[in-house]
């Protein structure tokens, strides 16, 4: 039995550490940044790199997972229980063009920005998502 | 025992609450463009954590005014009205409410200005909180 709780508390920690970027880093983003300044203020790596291309530009896309929000999810059995969480995580597409950040966010943000350039790579971008999504 | 436990729980959750000093996004659905500095205040629950002035470099004579805001992450109903765990900016010129948003959102936007806005309010923000 102590085994068995001993292996769950490494296997929470375990996934405890697995990194997603919060909203509060995001903040700091501004267009035109480099890749090298933006992976500097995320302090993370991306899941994923690839290209997507519109009208002849090519555009580099890198895709980080970003920690949305946390959902009640139950309590713990026991006498002393607790509330449990979950975290909602999400990809996060941060958008490159010439080597400098043009538009970063949700596939959902991509859609629906007001920004028109961004709105016609959106198409693209989601039909690239899909195919990655489904070959993997 | 368990009751005092229960008990002590309770009270843990109550204060945790009253003194949790994020709100969620619908609150912030009052806000309307034009609203003067008193208005905003008055119809948000809870006060903001922190309010500052910014000075643009591109039009040094412009001064901004920032209230932050902490927004509580949420679902939202059926995917609708989402909030993001994030700071949140009201930010005005003249005592007018000209912008709310997440930095993130002010700093992607279209509008240049709006996007040295975001920029500079972070920053600052930054230094003094």
């Amino acid at each position: 039995m102590a085994i068995k709780i001993a292996a769950f508390i490494v296997l929470c920690t375990l996934f405890s550490c697995k990194s997603y970027l919060i909203f509060n880093t995001i903040n700091k983003l501004h267009k035109g940044m480099t890749k090298e300044a933006v992976l500097k203020v995320l302090e993370d790596k991306p899941v994923k790199e690839f290209t997507v291309t519109v009208n002849g530009q090519t555009y580099d896309v890198y895709d980080f997972e970003v920690k949305t929000y946390s959902n009640l999810v139950g309590m713990s059995g026991g006498t002393n229980s607790f509330p449990l969480y979950q975290d909602n995580i999400d990809d996060y597409y941060l958008l490159y063009f010439n080597g400098k950040l043009r538009y970063w966010g949700t596939l959902v943000e991509y859609s629906e920005t007001e920004d028109y350039e961004i709105s016609v790579i959106s198409k693209e971008l989601y039909n690239k998502v899909n195919l990655l999504n489904n070959v993997k | 025992m368990n009751k005092i436990i229960c008990i002590l729980f309770c009270t843990i959750s109550l204060l945790s609450c009253f003194s949790n000093p994020k709100i969620s996004i619908y609150e912030l659905k009052e806000l309307q463009k034009g609203m003067a500095y008193s208005e905003v205040v008055s119809r948000v629950r809870k006060k903001p954590v922190n309010e500052f002035e910014i000075r643009l470099n591109s039009s040094p004579s412009n001064k901004y005014f920032i209230l932050v805001y902490e927004i509580q992450g949420s679902q939202g109903f059926l995917g609708v009205g989402r909030g993001y765990d994030s700071d949140y900016f009201a930010v005005f010129k003249n005592d007018t409410l000209m912008y709310m948003g997440y930095p993130f959102d002010m700093n992607r936007h279209p509008d240049a200005t709006l996007n040295e806005i975001g920029r500079t309010a972070v920053a600052e923000y930054e230094k003094i909180k």
